[in-house]
């Protein structure tokens, strides 16, 4: 009788220390409220991250980032890149985040990031947010900050960014080139050639 | 030393027969003395310590290059591939007096290059300012940037520090489309600032450069300003400094698209009358 009353009390401290903890991070994770609901789209997101992830990489981790640009009432643009640091989060937002494939993606809205100081910025990341981001996706980054009090190290990067056109919610154009997630492309959408 | 110079000399210009490449005792002997040397073919990294130099502390330079004299030790630093990048240790340089006063001898032979190429991995390259004007430091480090960056088909990043010297990062993690930098970004004596650091020494960096191997960039985007370029310019006034393959120099102010795309061309390091 005494062994089943400390089994039950044992069985029933795990599962609420559990659900403590799923609470705690549900709480942490940020902005993931939306799911992806194109199948290209998300098609080109898991080639995309086989892509980054099978080249040479020597930081621990690396995320795919989806830049999102109305050109049109009815094109759209997603330009993927890698992520490859913390500090990413710091200067290109806001954004949000979906799960794709097992994995978080970012989704950013280029309309909300601007050129120029980052102070002007219409919106600014709390230290907070980027700490509990850093400690979540790049794990080592945050514990060199809290073993050294600071960060050192950072990367030129100039992948290949993969840049996606969209006309009514299916892939009109697919092409690689590196740049930044602004760049415009010179194409042709209803038989006129421009720079989208 | 000066007959260790000789030495060297002899044996580089035997090396130069084999390549083809010229190199005078005459020129390196000049190079001994400090003097201005020719950029062709052979540059001297490092400069006297005979405590002239109100600048520099002996302990302080980390010169690499060819370890005339010395027992060869000091391989310790350097970041070794595989190491992991965020440990600082891996990076720290040999302070050793040993290490002053070397020669290097560097041209495009790839024989010359080789010989360099893990030295070059895996250990950053000082060119200290001396008594060379600050312009001319930096053309001196981009041109041997230029060579390194042509042999490796990689990347190639340095930093300028305030007090005139380059620093050469190792490129060991660097890629064709990447560069791996380093700085310590601290408070200091009141001031915050992105600093090099060697062990427990501080230099603040001015600004930073790095080589764009890279082709295929189109019209829109013609120098391939990538987003880490941006995020990484503003640590430094906003400005992105980029050397192509062929010696032309950009300087890219980020704080707005038209200044960030459009190529604002500065000039050509290997031309007499650059300067930026």
């Amino acid at each position: 009788m005494k062994t089943k009353v400390i089994i039950i009390t044992a069985i029933l401290l795990a599962s609420v220390s559990t659900l403590i903890q799923c609470k705690e991070d549900v709480r942490n994770i940020p902005y993931r409220y939306v799911q992806l609901d194109n199948p290209e789209l998300e098609s080109e997101i898991l080639d995309y991250r086989a892509r980054i992830k099978s080249g040479k990489i020597w930081m621990d981790s690396i995320y795919v980032e989806v830049s999102m640009r109305t050109i049109s009432d009815s094109v759209r643009r997603y330009v993927l890149s890698p992520i490859i640091d913390y500090n990413h989060f710091k200067y290109f937002g806001p954004f949000f985040i979906c799960n794709v494939g097992g994995e978080d993606v970012f989704f950013l809205a280029t309309a909300g990031w601007s050129f120029g100081k980052k102070e002007n910025s219409l919106f600014r990341l709390s230290d907070d947010n980027l700490w509990a981001l850093t400690k979540r996706y790049f794990p080592k980054r945050y514990h060199e900050k809290i073993s050294k009090g600071y960060i050192s190290n950072s990367i030129n990067n100039h992948p290949e960014l993969c840049f996606l056109t969209f006309l009514n919610d299916s892939l009109i154009d697919k092409r690689y080139k590196r740049g930044f997630f602004l760049d415009y492309i010179m194409m042709t959408i209803d038989g006129k050639e421009d720079l989208y | 030393m000066r007959r260790l110079i000789l030495l060297s000399a002899i044996l580089f210009q035997f090396l130069s027969m084999l390549t083809g490449e010229k190199v005078t005792v005459g020129t390196l002997h000049m190079m001994a003395q400090n003097q201005t040397c020719e950029l062709d073919d052979i540059v001297v990294i490092g400069h006297q310590t005979d405590g002239d130099d109100d600048d520099y502390d002996p302990d302080d330079l980390w010169n690499e290059g060819m370890n005339i004299g010395s027992d060869g030790s000091g391989e310790n630093s350097g970041g070794n591939e595989g190491t992991n990048w965020y440990d600082e240790s891996s990076y720290n340089q040999d302070t050793s007096s040993n290490w002053i006063n070397e020669i290097e001898i560097y041209n495009e032979s790839d024989s010359i290059q080789m010989m360099q190429n893990d030295r070059r991995r895996l250990h950053d390259l000082v060119v200290p300012k001396g008594n060379r004007t600050t312009m001319e430091t930096r053309k001196l480090a981009m041109k041997f940037m230029v060579i390194r960056s042509r042999y490796t088909n990689k990347e190639v990043a340095a930093a300028f520090l305030e007090n005139g010297d380059v620093v050469i990062y190792h490129d060991s993690e660097s890629t064709y489309g990447s560069s791996f930098f380093y700085y310590s970004s601290e408070t200091k004596n009141g001031e915050y600032k992105e600093y090099y650091k060697n062990g427990n020494k501080y230099y603040p960096i001015k600004t930073y450069v790095h080589t764009h191997p890279h082709t295929g960039c189109d019209n829109y985007n013609s120098l391939c300003i990538s987003a880490e370029d941006i995020k990484n310019a503003n640590r430094f006034n906003g400005e992105i400094n980029i050397l192509l393959l062929d010696g032309s120099f950009y300087r890219q102010d980020t704080e707005s698209s038209e200044s960030t795309y459009i190529p604002n061309y500065r000039g050509n390091i290997y031309d007499n009358t650059f300067s930026y």
